[in-house]
């Protein structure tokens, strides 16, 4: 591969790579509460730790040529990092709620607070008998 | 053969999707005097059904920058499996659950081979065909009950 190409490319893919993780890393800052900054850092798991692999693939492709082995572990790499990365930050943002870490103040709607309009909240777990009960057998 | 085509169109209607939201989330750090994010947690009724089609349609939702599964609810005889999907970019609930089915038929056309006929059904329309048939079946429970 022509080597001009070759440096143009991986820097292409390292940096804008790396400025994605930067962004993530930033945006991290903004939001305020545990949800939202798990939400936000899945460009640089799922986009810019990927586009570094592909800027180390391109180098050592023009570093060594071409062979398979190194096609196989590239890919794999960049799949494992999206469907781990998905699973984590599944994983992450269930633990969170799950632990009652308090969500931010704006979030608007909350359906995990609130029910949809016109819909009315019975509690499943009220003793059988009581007020609704009644009201709807009569 | 439809599958394969429908799962490459998928896969790459992924990508595109993980592109866009990486771009909004870098490009709204530089948005000045308007807040940066407008977080929701919306409910969203599934039309998937198998195990396998619920997970990568929860993956699917999470690895996509901007969108994440807050919690998900298992199904009953009478309702679906309901996902709550905690999202930062949308302008109101309806275009977020927009996104979120055209997502999910775009799925369910690869693992069932073709799109399902079925429009997908909002929180409410859900809460009130399983409340009508809960109540169905107490009015035939209080019938059963008044026969000697």
């Amino acid at each position: 591969m022509n080597d001009v190409l070759a440096t143009t490319l991986v820097g292409i893919f390292g940096i804008l790579g790396s400025l994605i993780v930067l962004a993530s890393a930033l945006a991290m800052f903004k939001v305020r509460d545990a949800l939202s900054r798990i939400n936000v850092f899945s460009p640089a798991t799922g986009l810019g730790m990927p586009l570094i692999v592909i800027a180390a693939y391109v180098w050592t492709l023009d570093d060594r040529g071409f062979d398979w082995p190194s096609l196989f572990i590239a890919i794999v790499a960049v799949l494992c990092l999206i469907i781990v990365s998905s699973v984590a930050s599944n994983t992450l943002s269930r633990s969170s709620v799950l632990s009652g870490q308090p969500i931010h103040r704006k979030t608007s709607p909350n359906r995990l607070a609130k029910p949809p309009a016109g819909v009315v909240d019975e509690d499943p777990d009220a003793p059988a008998g009581g007020a609704d009960e009644t009201a709807g057998r009569s | 053969m439809m599958r394969i085509l429908h799962g490459i169109s998928y896969v790459c209607y992924i990508t595109w999707a993980i592109i866009t939201g990486s771009y909004t989330v870098a490009v709204r750090l530089f948005r000045v005097g308007k807040p940066y994010a407008r977080p929701m947690i919306v409910e969203v009724p599934l039309r998937c059904a198998t195990d396998l089609e619920v997970t990568l349609f929860a993956s699917s939702i999470t690895i996509t920058p901007g969108t994440l599964v807050a919690a998900i609810a298992a199904g009953t005889s009478t309702s679906p499996p309901v996902l709550f999907v905690h999202a930062l970019f949308e302008e109101s609930e309806e275009s977020a659950l927009e996104g979120l089915y055209d997502m999910e038929s775009r799925l369910l056309a690869m693992t069932r081979g073709r799109a399902p006929v079925s429009a997908a059904r909002d929180a409410v329309g859900v809460e009130h065909s399983a409340r009508a048939e809960r109540a169905s079946d107490h009015a035939a429970d209080g019938e059963r009950e008044e026969q000697p």
